[in-house]
């Protein structure tokens, strides 16, 4: 009894990850070998490979895929660099500086669904006050989220906007910890500033960096309700997104057989791009080196 | 003792009293707090009349109507009606959880006298699966006063010639002037605020999806004329409209930025209310060797198979034919949303309930307008006079329409491309 007394503690979580995880996952893989429309019919057909087969000729799934890497790829891009930048900034004694930090906060607590909307008014070019402020530079109006080449870099931007104050404050967090006593020898070493941050900062915090890249990869890979808010995947499927377009394939157009076999499909993607990014990207510790 | 005595037998008897009593209970999706208490208004009105039956309304937000009806049906939980829209009943009816409502509608037809155009979309293999309760006639909106500003007149345009120079001239003349007002609102979002401005544009032109067998027409001289007219037209609209739904161009029009635009009548609820009595509007313009047409959305009520299992049929029928009494519909029309929620029958639209509301009053010529426009209306698929073609649901569900705009406007397509994929892409919902 006392053997089994920690699996009979932990049994409900693992019934409940059956659930909530499990489940679906092998519904969702039923689902994608029939010819399912709305999700819970009784006996649909079995189609076999069909629905992978129409993706792969699927060219707006095909292009999703791209979209969804190129996404992905210029939020890293911002979303590792600003809040490093911010930390460094930021990582100061003071009142003012706390003042910061607490303001800094406020775009990461906004829920999406807020985010959206108001950017989304913000950014119209008629009523907007975005535009306003452009007009009144003598610039002319901005189609920001009606333009086919602009609307998928803006909503990176929003989407950073959002996400950079979470990342500052786990570069914030991770700066805290390293000794001052490791700057002040270097200092009398005659290390500058540049030498201080590639040997000393960087190394230290380099766990954090990985941890903040991968969270930023999955999170921005599976963006979902900020391009459906403001875009629905336009205009013309510029911004149309592998996680944009399984749900307008469910949920739209009702073929939650394609969209099942199209999310199996983002599924794997992501965890074949995890593996590498864990096998290679993982920060090794130097032998000698606490 | 003499106080378990009554207590007892107060709990016997409520049983016997709920017994009594048939609850029906229904979903609708106007989710703004002033159609949810128009619609207590007249369950409140209805179970005075009708002690013995208690109604029960839920609300299902639109974005939610199609998976929680789905999902209710396969889990057996319906309610025992829906407030529903075309493409919902038809979803509703290929799930085989609703039942035929004939009786109801001869009763309804021979008391208040349908539109008879407006029980189309509800007609499936020869009989009917939903009640018409009111419905929603697009027409051509206009603010007056910038007519009269930029064109010298008050007077609308009549056909698609004046339409697009009115257009035109108000788009450079404000420009000139250094405002910003464009003389038609045009949307080309990825959602239905556009499929409907699109499908009033090609309903001038007699466009239709299918014929009467269920063959698909929709690529046809006439669409490639509808969808060239839209783009030209949408030169004159703002350039954000890439990316528009309703809130922006009501915002837009509310706030001058636009001269006219092809639109549901519910804006006057706003401009009644901030006083502004600078609203009108006109039938559609059509070509001159086109016809008098425009988009209607008639809304409908289904009721579930699940009505007749609980023994709820009769309790929800007389309900239905209460709602239709013309003062009760002016509560769901006029009361709800003037202007956008107009009656479906002769009867209510001649109605003093309808015409002495406040806001209906204040925008009477327009009122009127709308009502007219129930004459000339129809809605994408449905065009033959009944449901010949159910993946219409699938077709308009997917924004079909829409994205040929978005296509044409944005230039990744020309107009004959365009309408080739959109044919393509309903071919495939078809399969």
């Amino acid at each position: 009894m006392k053997k089994y007394r920690g699996l009979i503690f932990v049994l409900p979580v693992i019934i409940l990850v059956l659930f909530i995880v499990v489940l679906p996952i092998i519904t969702m893989l039923n689902n994608s070998l029939r010819d399912v429309r709305f999700g819970f019919e009784k006996n649909p057909a079995f189609t076999g490979l069909k629905n992978y087969l129409d993706l792969l000729e699927d060219e707006t799934f095909i292009d999703s895929i791209g979209k969804s890497f190129l996404w992905t790829a210029e939020n890293l891009l911002i979303q590792l660099t600003v809040p490093l930048l911010l930390a460094l900034l930021l990582n100061r004694k003071g009142r003012f500086y706390q003042f910061v930090r607490s303001v800094l906060l406020i775009p990461w607590i906004l829920p999406m669904v807020v985010v959206s909307i108001v950017w989304r008014w913000l950014l119209e070019p008629n009523i907007g006050y975005v535009n306003y402020l452009i007009k009144g530079l003598g610039l002319p109006l901005v189609n920001f989220l009606g333009s086919t080449s602009l609307a998928f870099h803006i909503l990176v931007l929003i989407n950073s906007w959002h996400f950079i104050p979470f990342g500052t404050i786990l570069m914030l967090a991770a700066l805290s910890t390293i000794p001052t006593s490791l700057y002040d020898a270097a200092k009398v070493d005659g290390a500058n500033s540049f030498r201080r941050l590639i040997h000393i900062t960087f190394p230290l915090i380099g766990r954090i960096i990985w941890f903040v890249g991968l969270l930023a990869f999955m999170w921005s890979f599976n963006t979902f309700d900020l391009i459906w808010l403001t875009t629905q995947g336009g205009p013309a499927n510029s911004t149309m997104t592998l996680p944009t377009y399984i749900y307008k394939l469910a949920f739209k157009t009702y073929e939650a057989g394609r969209a099942s076999a199209a999310a199996l499909i983002s599924t794997l993607i992501l965890i074949g791009v995890a593996v590498i990014y864990f096998i290679v990207f993982t920060p090794r510790e130097k032998k000698g080196v606490a | 003792m003499r106080k378990f005595v009554i207590l007892l037998v107060l709990l016997t008897a409520l049983p016997l009293v709920i017994l009594g009593t048939t609850t029906i209970v229904f979903w609708h999706h106007e989710a703004p707090a002033h159609r949810v208490a128009a619609f207590q208004k007249i369950i409140n009105l209805f179970q005075k009349e009708n002690p013995d039956i208690k109604v029960i309304q839920q609300v299902v937000p639109w974005g939610d109507a199609w998976t929680k009806t789905l999902a209710a049906i396969e889990a057996g939980t319906t309610p025992d009606f829906q407030f529903s829209l075309p493409e919902l009943t038809i979803t509703a009816y290929e799930a085989n959880a609703i039942i035929p409502v004939d009786d109801i509608i001869q009763e309804l037809d021979s008391k208040y006298q349908y539109v008879q155009s407006q029980l189309a979309p509800y007609k499936i293999n020869g009989k009917y699966w939903g009640v018409p309760i009111w419905t929603m006639p697009m027409v051509l909106i206009y603010r007056p006063s910038i007519l009269e500003q930029y064109l010298g007149t008050k007077e609308p345009p009549r056909t698609w010639n004046e339409l697009l120079l009115a257009a035109q001239k108000i788009t450079l003349l404000s420009s000139e002037k250094g405002d910003t007002i464009y003389g038609i609102g045009l949307t080309a979002g990825n959602n239905l605020c556009t499929q409907e401005q699109v499908y009033t544009i090609m309903a001038n032109l007699g466009v239709k999806f299918f014929d009467e067998k269920g063959n698909l027409t929709f690529n046809s001289p006439q669409t490639l004329r509808a969808v060239e007219f839209y783009k030209d037209l949408y030169m004159f609209s703002p350039p954000g409209s890439t990316g528009w739904a309703w809130g922006e161009i009501e915002m837009n029009f509310s706030a001058g930025k636009i001269a006219m635009m092809p639109y549901f009548g519910g804006l006057q609820k706003r401009f009644y209310d901030l006083e502004n009595y600078d609203l009108d509007a006109v039938i559609q313009p059509y070509p001159i060797d086109g016809v008098e047409g425009n988009l209607i959305y008639p809304n409908d009520v289904h009721i579930f198979k699940s009505a007749v299992e609980k023994g709820h049929l009769e309790a929800v029928k007389k309900f239905l034919i209460f709602i239709m009494r013309p003062d009760i519909n002016a509560i769901l029309t006029a009361q709800m949303e003037p202007g956008s929620f107009v009656p479906v029958t002769k009867a209510a639209q001649e109605s003093e309930y309808y015409w002495n509301d406040p806001i209906i009053k204040a925008f009477r010529h327009m009122n009127e307008v709308i009502i007219e426009a129930t004459n000339y209306g129809t809605l994408y698929g449905f065009e033959t006079g009944s449901a010949v073609n159910l993946a219409i649901g699938s077709i308009s569900g997917a924004n079909t329409l829409a994205e040929m705009i978005q296509n044409v406007v944005t230039n990744k397509m020309g107009v004959v491309d365009a309408v080739k994929w959109a044919e393509e892409k309903m071919e495939s919902f078809m399969k």
